[in-house]
């Protein structure tokens, strides 16, 4: 009769299991971090030279407009101020830097709006991404998250429309057009000016009205 | 075999004795084997573990360095400055040498009158734009410092993931490993006590 202990079957078990259990989740940290390079790849985009040329794009957008804005301001502003006689007098001249100063402005808002939209992007962007690492972490799903992040960085990349600008500079023509006397464009009621005016005092040659 | 009298209980009660010696013996020599496996699994843990905490801690160190109070200053200037000259570069310079769209026909005074005001205006609106800009700065150093720490967190949590997934099994590899060192008691003590007893 053979004496030798018997195979111990329980132990053989358990040593498969345990090296089954380490390496599942051996298996699911390297899925988690395939994933994160996929997520991190998908949105490789996204860099400082990205969200420069978002900020272009949107000042390349509401530029133009805001110039478009101070140009025919300019034009009713100096028709105005040319057929009260007061274009090249001082309250004229204040007019006008009134104008530049609202014109300025405008550029000043523009460009700070662009900051603004692309911290907002960026911001976006940043959710997103962590979104997907919370995904990635929960489903280890390497292949399936790459999917994903590529969809969400290609939405999130797509241009976006931008409302037309407002107009900038009805505040300032207002006072010139608002006076009952005519359709739209109608100019209104001479200007008074409460200011002395330098240049349009009496006497020749001291200044000049283009009319 | 018996033994008679005296001699078979005195033998009896050594073999007994004997007997459950040499199952506690065998008792405790298990219980160290299986307190040996289970620690040896906790100690792999956490030598896992403390190689992701290494990794976190690095990331971490990494952050802090880059919010060292010896760059906040700096990095806050360096904001203020380029949020200010990039909204004041949006601002186009005026014609002032020409004096705009005044008549050619306009006095040199008034020209000039003319181009000091949009100077003037430029200028205002510049020192406007950069102080609106430097404003903007304590924004985006904090939104900047916001996104360091919202990249760093993300790569610390996957660590903390794969630490806590380590831990989360250790209660299972520790009672496979208890399976394992665990080794039945060989049967000579408790042979050894039934025949003490058979004897005595």
């Amino acid at each position: 009769m053979c004496l030798s202990s018997p195979k111990n079957t329980a132990a053989d078990e358990a040593a498969k299991a345990e090296a089954e259990t380490r390496a599942r989740e051996e298996k699911r940290q390297a899925d988690i971090t395939a994933g994160k390079v996929n997520i991190d790849n998908a949105y490789a985009t996204f860099n400082d030279d990205y969200y420069g040329g978002y900020k272009d794009t949107y000042t390349g957008y509401y530029n133009p407009q805001v110039d478009d804005q101070y140009a025919q301001a300019k034009d009713k502003l100096t028709a105005a101020l040319t057929g009260r006689g007061i274009y090249e007098s001082s309250p004229g001249i204040a007019k006008m830097a009134e104008l530049d100063k609202t014109y300025n402005q405008g550029r000043t808002q523009v460009a700070n709006d662009a900051e603004a939209a692309s911290r907002g992007l960026q911001s976006s962007v940043e959710n997103s991404k962590t979104d997907l690492y919370a995904l990635n972490q929960s489903s280890a799903d390497p292949e399936g998250i790459g999917s994903r992040a590529v969809g969400q960085a290609t939405a999130l990349a797509a241009p976006q429309s931008f409302s037309p600008l407002g107009s900038l500079f009805a505040g300032l023509l207002s006072g010139f057009a608002n006076t009952g006397q005519g359709g739209a464009g109608n100019l209104g009621n001479p200007y008074t000016s409460k200011t002395p005016s330098l240049y349009t005092a009496s006497g020749s040659g001291s200044s000049s009205v283009v009319r | 075999m018996c033994l008679p009298g005296a001699a078979g209980a005195l033998v009896g009660g050594l073999a007994q004795g004997l007997g459950g010696m040499m199952t506690a013996q065998e008792d405790q020599k298990n219980a160290a084997r299986i307190a040996k496996a289970r620690n040896e699994r906790l100690q792999a843990a956490l030598k896992r573990n403390d190689e992701y905490a290494a990794v976190a801690r690095e990331r971490f160190d990494s952050r802090a360095d880059e919010q060292d109070p010896s760059r906040q200053d700096a990095d806050l200037n360096k904001n203020k400055v380029d949020a200010g000259e990039t909204i004041a570069s949006n601002i186009a310079t005026p014609d002032y040498e020409s004096g705009g769209a005044i008549s050619g026909s306009a006095p040199p005074i008034v020209r000039s009158a003319l181009a000091k005001s949009m100077l003037d205006t430029f200028q205002k609106s510049t020192g406007q734009a950069k102080a609106l800009g430097a404003l903007g700065g304590y924004s985006d150093y904090w939104f900047n410092q916001g996104v360091g720490n919202t990249s760093a967190g993300r790569d610390i949590g996957i660590q903390n993931d794969f630490a806590r997934g380590n831990m989360s099994i250790l209660p299972y590899e520790q009672d496979y490993a208890e399976v394992q060192a665990n080794k039945p008691r060989s049967g000579i003590g408790g042979l050894l006590s039934g025949l003490g007893g058979f004897l005595g």
